[in-house]
């Protein structure tokens, strides 16, 4: 049954400050109907993913002398059997992503970024975030702006306890729904006297200021259960154990439960790998690798795979050259990913170039806001252009 | 008992609170008064604040300055160190298990309205730097603790001061030390600021210390507040200091962190009159402040919702509880308060804002995790609570009781079991008030 949009409303209406960090409230009978609609789950890799070690051109002779310790060896990267200029491969842990490639899941964008771009942090998601290169006073995010359109009547969820993204600020309130392992805890049979007495001691009515925060507590304490009773749900696959994994289970039950959300954003942080990168960068793409390639079969299994899009991007990639601390410093260009039941799987754009750089780094070669514009307009169903602020050329990545 | 004087008088409230004819002075008054001016109250603290009197125990806690050895041995760690997490985690401790919590609730009060983030400045030693002039000077005179943050590296970095130059000025500091720090918006004006600016130019930092780049400093003449002449930054800093706003603004902050939200005018005109009084020595200012009738009248209790600090380290006080510092951070950051990260320069917002329904979720998480839930690594006296009672333990969260039908409720949840008990009390909606 879906949830209504006057009820999701009336539940946003009664957060306190309006902040963005409102848990989820009145999730409504979360039946298992499929709604038809479209969903865009975007995993934003959080530090500047190093694409080089991702999408690797273990072939390239400039690849293999500018870093002397961290080049991947052609003998373990996971080969991609595909014509292409240059030969590339995954990175040697990221053989659940392999496997839903070579099942035509995967739409690999080699060489995204933007013109000038910037090395900080701040100002690239920035940027990643808001759709403008231009500019650096735009409040709302690309997906923000998307949630506006009025002919649709789109809502986001963020999981996750990172800092609400710039992505999903606009008019519209989106919620988080957060405190994860705590909403696990309470799902398991270990929470069960703990529910009981959060209902308990909420259930009597309290007069003045107190009442307010009763009735506060009350509404999420009602919200939880019914949370708790779409993760209480049988998953049909086994999700490995890291965070995203958490993440993305998260967002998988409730998209097979029905809820009606249209986005789900979620993050991995960890990719800033300045320093002894060789082990934490592979721990890294592992459980990125993994708990997609667990989400996939949550939802083939729950039949929801070929209108469920996953987005996996970072904020820039990282230099060709590794630096004096067996790590990486901060580039540009690098891959994004776009996975789904419905993807033109493959390699898309072109793998930058390695002998000519922009000041040691990867010119990109396939602007981001195309992916944007391919996302919303083939999963949102929204206009691009007034989103994005100019028109950008969609790219072939879903069916 | 006389009802207190309406609105038009205001010098009554702040008089002192006369034990047995403004009020009774019991354990609900001396645990209100360890709840304020501490974290949580602790049975053993409540006792000796009772014996004690509402006139002298305020002076006894203010007196208690030493942390004593155990932060001493954590304070040099975080140094060595000097991770955020490690220097985070010695404020915890700090908060936690020190022997002058007056001192580091103080701290907080400074460190929210100087306001300066570890996310720019990007160095923990400089930020504990700063939090050590807070517990040093935070209880101390006014002036002199302004005169020293606008030295302190973490916030010359904060503020892009290295920016202010002869020339090419950087209001950033100037606007902040009048808007925030020490007048409030509409006691000065832009030209001031712009003045401002420029007095404070070559005020530097360089290798983690304050310097004055002289070939940096404008020398010429200013205009701040109407005084003319060759200014420099601290005469500015005086001048502000001079300003009747800057009491009134100062102390009515105190007020609102320590007794309740909104003071009226006329209040705080009184409360600035006595800030003078004191010298704006804010120990002093404290000290009468806590011993007042506006301090104990009903409108004052159970009137400020907690901070995730009072929230986490007054819980784990009040039932002696020791636990892991970094994780007491770390589940304080989950409910809004990450120490040393302030979301802006404006510091927290206090009240309602503290509650939302992921920040109230995040306290009943901590609330399951001491009772047993495991992700908050602590050490609490379960035969000491077990042998109290629930009832017990309600004793020391609410000395006056609570509500019949909320007992009720809790007693029927709960039954005997101390954890769930425990658990109970952090999630009830009372608790979200000290």
């Amino acid at each position: 049954m879906r949830l209504s949009r006057r009820t999701f409303l009336q539940a946003a209406a009664l957060g306190i400050g309006a902040t963005p960090g409102v848990l989820l409230r009145a999730a409504e009978e979360l039946g298992a109907s499929t709604t038809g609609d479209q969903v865009l789950v975007v995993v934003q890799l959080s530090g500047g993913n190093d694409g080089l070690n991702t999408l690797v051109p273990y072939e390239s002779d400039e690849y293999q002398r500018s870093r002397p310790t961290l080049a991947l060896r052609s003998s373990d990267v996971l080969r991609i059997d595909q014509r292409a200029p240059i030969d590339v491969g995954f990175h040697p842990e990221m053989g659940a992503l392999r496997e839903l490639f070579d099942a035509g899941h995967v739409a690999v964008v080699q060489g995204i970024g933007y013109p000038n771009p910037s090395r900080s942090h701040f100002r690239s998601m920035d940027i990643w975030h808001t759709a403008r290169p231009d500019r650096e006073d735009i409040e709302k995010g690309w997906l923000g702006r998307a949630l506006e359109d009025p002919r649709r009547d789109l809502t986001a969820l963020q999981v996750g306890d990172d800092r609400f993204p710039l992505a999903l600020a606009g008019e519209k309130h989106v919620p988080s729904l957060q405190n994860l392992d705590f909403l696990d805890f309470l799902a398991s049979g270990r929470g069960k006297d703990m529910r009981r007495l959060m209902a308990a001691v909420h259930e009597p009515p309290r007069t003045g200021a107190v009442e307010r925060v009763r009735g506060l507590a009350r509404t999420t304490v009602d919200s939880l259960e019914k949370i708790i009773a779409v993760r209480e749900k049988d998953v049909p696959v086994e999700y490995p154990d890291s965070d995203l994994a958490q993440r993305l289970q998260w967002a998988g039950q409730m998209i097979a439960g029905g809820y009606p959300s249209r986005i789900f954003y979620l993050s991995q942080s960890g990719y800033d790998t300045h320093a002894q990168q060789r082990d934490s960068h592979a721990v890294l793409v592992r459980r990125l690798s993994e708990a997609i390639g667990a989400f996939h079969r949550h939802m083939e299994a729950t039949e929801c795979a070929r209108r469920v899009t996953v987005l996996v991007f970072s904020e820039f990639g990282r230099r060709l050259e590794e630096n004096g601390s067996l790590g990486t410093d901060h580039g540009c260009a690098a891959p994004a990913f776009v996975i789904s039941g419905r993807a033109r799987g493959g390699l898309h754009g072109e793998y930058p170039s390695l002998t000519k750089l922009d000041h040691g780094d990867l010119e990109y070669d396939v602007d981001f806001r195309r992916v944007y514009a391919t996302l919303l307009e083939r999963v949102l169903g929204v206009a691009a252009e007034p989103v994005l602020g100019g028109r950008f050329e969609p790219l072939d990545l879903l069916a | 008992m006389p009802a207190t004087q309406a609105t038009n008088d205001t010098r009554p409230l702040l008089e002192p609170f006369r034990p047995g004819i403004d009020g009774p002075w019991n354990r609900e008054t001396a645990s209100h008064l360890a709840r304020r001016a501490t974290f949580g109250a602790p049975p053993a603290l409540v006792d000796a604040l009772l014996a004690q009197g509402p006139a002298e125990a305020p002076r006894r806690l203010l007196a208690a300055r030493d942390a004593g050895d155990g932060p001493r041995v954590v304070a040099e760690t975080a140094r060595r160190v000097g991770d955020l997490e490690t220097v985070q985690g010695w404020w915890g401790y700090r908060m936690l298990l020190g022997e002058a919590p007056v001192i580091d609730k103080l701290a907080l009060f400074w460190h929210g309205h100087f306001a300066t983030s570890e996310q720019k400045v990007d160095n923990a030693r400089l930020m504990m730097r700063q939090i050590e002039l807070f517990q040093e000077k935070g209880a101390g005179n006014f002036g002199e603790l302004l005169l020293e943050i606008a030295r302190d590296p973490a916030m010359l970095i904060w503020l892009d001061s290295n920016s202010n130059r002869r020339g090419t000025p950087n209001e950033n500091w100037a606007r902040e030390l009048m808007e925030l720090f020490s007048l409030g918006i509409g006691n000065y004006t832009e030209v001031d600021i712009k003045e401002a600016a420029r007095a404070f130019t070559g005020w530097h930092v360089r290798r983690g210390e304050y310097f004055f780049n002289r070939r940096a400093h404008d020398e010429s003449e200013k205009r701040v507040f109407e005084k003319a002449g060759v200014l420099g930054g601290d005469d500015v800093v005086a001048l502000c200091l001079g300003k009747p706003a800057c009491s009134e603004f100062i102390a009515g902050k105190l007020f609102e962190y320590y007794v309740r939200l909104g003071p009226h005018d006329a209040l705080r005109t009184e409360l600035g009159a006595l800030y003078d009084e004191c010298g704006k020595h804010t120990g002093e200012f404290l000290a009468r402040l806590w011993s007042s009738r506006v301090f104990y009248e009903s409108g004052s209790r159970r009137s400020l919702v907690s901070s995730p600090a009072d929230f986490v380290i007054g819980s784990l006080r009040t039932v002696g509880a020791r636990a892991n510092a970094q994780h007491v951070a770390k589940a304080m950051a989950t409910m809004g308060q990450d120490l040393l990260r302030p979301p802006s320069v404006k510091g927290w917002d206090a009240g309602m804002a503290w509650l939302d329904s992921n920040r109230l979720l995040a306290r009943f998480r901590f609330a399951a995790a001491i009772a047993g839930g495991g992700e908050v690594q602590c050490t609490v006296p379960w035969d000491e609570l077990d042998a109290e009672g629930v009832g017990g333990i309600v004793a020391r969260f609410f000395p006056d009781g609570l509500p019949h039908a909320v007992r009720a409720a809790l007693d029927g949840a709960v039954g005997n079991d101390s954890k769930l008990g425990l658990a109970g009390c952090l999630q009830l909606p009372e608790y979200q008030y000290i």
